[in-house]
């Protein structure tokens, strides 16, 4: 079983004037040169997903020049059809639609599922430890509304705590209000602790596997989870929630002096980071550019069957401009998905590198100028140029 | 470009600066002002006058009232040994509703943020704190569940506590005539850590 999106409905947003487009439920290919809006057609699909874009945290450029709002409605087949709308305007607060009645955005997102894949994505190694849970995140919070509540909630205390540590400086009368927020952001972080520890755990042995599979079982993939305090991950690997909150505890009593000193919270699972070892080597550091992307595809796959596992449906997978060049283990890569009857969205600037076998059961889109028009197989061969 | 005559673009301006009247808003709302009868646009303005002038907060419990004390704090008839404390005047009318609280409130006027500047002392706390005299036996605490809700009932459970009072916090729960399996996750999540004995 899986979910796909049925139809895509675009209002004055990016740069689409007005764009309907009937899909495809198991591979649709957005073709075009640069800066046409290939990539925007993505961020559409990702914005019905998680409700806000992964491009921009300044929804005013989601709206197409001068116009007043965007509009965002994607129909997505699960058990029974689902209306998604996202409406962004300039001068009132975004609106959630389900069915066309208003809803908050943790009822929103989980509706539709999806893996993004873009160029970006290698930065899951090769970035920061702010890049890693991003992405972490972004899956779990997909699946799981109590972790996405918690994580906002935690977000939160971490900016009032934050505030009060600067205040600290002026004045240490600030620090008497510190132990009503730190009940709350030990509760809040053992509970996410415990969940990306549950998750890592099961997303590495996914991914493991996989990683053998497109490596012809000459490289093993291992991820680990990194609670913030370091010293802790080297302890046994059987961590509850409980030990976490007691963990959250300790540290805040000893990092306390230096978060006064700082100004800033050290403490708690904002600080936490993923390590990606391939043959037992940290791949950050040792891995060639080949080995990353390698592990890179074998994580996205193995979060594609984590979020099935969790919601018995594949998700819809975006792949933006990453299989331009297909070299074998992107070709496997991208069969792999195929084959699991994944609904599969791709942009490229050119078709050359996708076989017959593949394109004939695909819809096949020309992006241009934000205008989009079905192609038929006749076109496809000139498009191969 | 048009522009309005001095006096609507000035009512436009007025009207923008309520919460949730963007300009669009605003000059709809002037446009039905102005239609209006002269009598009709008096009443409206001596309503608002009328309410500026007589409305005040109680000197007990801080919710708003025309006069002081206000009608609950003065009924001899209500609990006197229990206290619930609340963020805004609203919170009062919302429990009120449930005819379920018979004692007496006490209205913070918002909830403790760093962020915006809001510490124990900018809000009606150190006024609680005077009023919890021999007689008080119990603290409700129904801030909102929120962070910053969380965060001022854990303020004030750990300076009221200290005295001998007893003090509440209002459960978290299942929405009543709903069925279990439409209630979101993350209340329902709540409500199981909540659970009680039967």
């Amino acid at each position: 079983m899986k979910m796909w999106i049925k139809r895509l409905h675009l209002t004055n947003f990016r740069n689409y004037n007005a764009a309907e487009i009937d899909l495809h439920p198991k591979l649709d290919i957005f073709v075009g040169h640069n800066a046409q809006g290939k990539t925007n057609l993505l961020e559409a699909m990702y914005i019905l997903a998680m409700s806000k874009s992964y491009r921009t945290g300044r929804e005013e450029e989601l709206i197409f020049h001068s116009e007043a709002s965007a509009l965002i409605r994607g129909r997505v087949e699960r058990n029974a059809d689902v209306d998604l709308t996202v409406a962004v305007s300039r001068s009132s607060p975004k609106k959630l639609l389900v069915n066309d009645k208003a809803t908050n955005s943790s009822k929103f997102v989980g509706r539709l599922n999806v893996v993004l894949f873009t160029p970006d994505s290698l930065q899951l190694i090769k970035g920061s430890p702010g890049d890693r849970r991003r992405v972490l995140d972004v899956q779990i919070c997909q699946t799981d509304a109590v972790y996405r509540s918690n994580l906002l909630k935690y977000q939160r205390v971490v900016r009032q705590r934050n505030q009060l540590l600067k205040n600290a400086a002026a004045s240490r009368a600030a620090l008497k209000q510190l132990p009503i927020w730190n009940e709350q952001l030990a509760d809040l972080a053992s509970r996410i602790m415990a969940s990306r520890e549950n998750v890592v755990k099961r997303l590495s042995s996914l991914a493991a596997e996989i990683h053998n599979r497109l490596t012809g079982e000459r490289e093993s993939l291992h991820i680990a989870y990194l609670p913030f305090s370091k010293a802790h991950s080297a302890r046994s690997s059987h961590e509850s929630s409980l030990d976490y909150h007691r963990l959250m505890l300790a540290e805040l009593q000893n990092q306390h002096l230096l978060e006064i000193q700082r100004g800033y919270t050290l403490v708690g699972p904002h600080r936490d980071d993923l390590l990606f070892t391939i043959d037992g080597r940290d791949a950050k550091t040792y891995a060639s550019q080949g080995q990353q992307r390698t592990a890179v595809l074998s994580y996205k796959l193995a979060e594609m069957e984590l979020m099935r596992l969790e919601t018995g449906e594949y998700p819809v997978v975006l792949l933006d401009d990453v299989m331009s060049e297909l070299d074998r283990q992107r070709r496997a890569f991208l069969v792999e998905i195929l084959n699991k009857k994944a609904q599969t969205i791709i942009t490229t600037t050119h078709l050359g590198s996708f076989s017959d076998e593949i394109l004939a059961d695909a819809a096949i889109f020309g992006i241009e100028a934000g205008r989009i028009a079905e192609r038929g197989n006749g076109d496809v061969s000139a498009l191969r140029q | 470009m048009s522009r309005y005559p001095k006096p609507m673009a000035r009512l436009i301006e007025e009207l923008t600066r309520l919460p949730g009247i963007g300009p669009k808003t605003a000059q709809r709302l002037s446009f039905f002002l102005i239609g209006l009868s002269k009598e009709e646009a008096h009443n409206l303005a001596s309503a608002i006058m009328e309410a500026k002038e007589k409305i005040t907060f109680c000197s007990q419990c801080f919710q708003l009232t025309d006069a002081d004390p206000c009608a609950i704090c003065a009924d001899q008839r209500r609990d006197r040994s229990i206290i619930c404390v609340v963020e805004e005047p609203k919170d009062v009318i919302a429990i009120e509703r449930t005819r379920e609280f018979n004692g007496l409130y006490h209205v913070l006027h918002g909830a403790i943020s760093p962020l915006e500047g809001i510490g124990p002392d900018q809000l009606r706390i150190p006024e609680l704190m005077a009023r919890l005299g021999p007689q008080v036996q119990e603290v409700l605490l129904a801030t909102d569940p929120n962070v910053e809700g969380e965060a001022t009932a854990m303020y004030l459970a750990r300076v009221i506590k200290p005295l001998g009072i007893r003090v509440t916090r209002m459960a978290h729960g299942m929405p009543v005539g709903s069925d279990l399996e439409y209630v979101d996750e993350v209340t329902l999540g709540k409500a199981l850590e909540g659970r009680r004995e039967l």
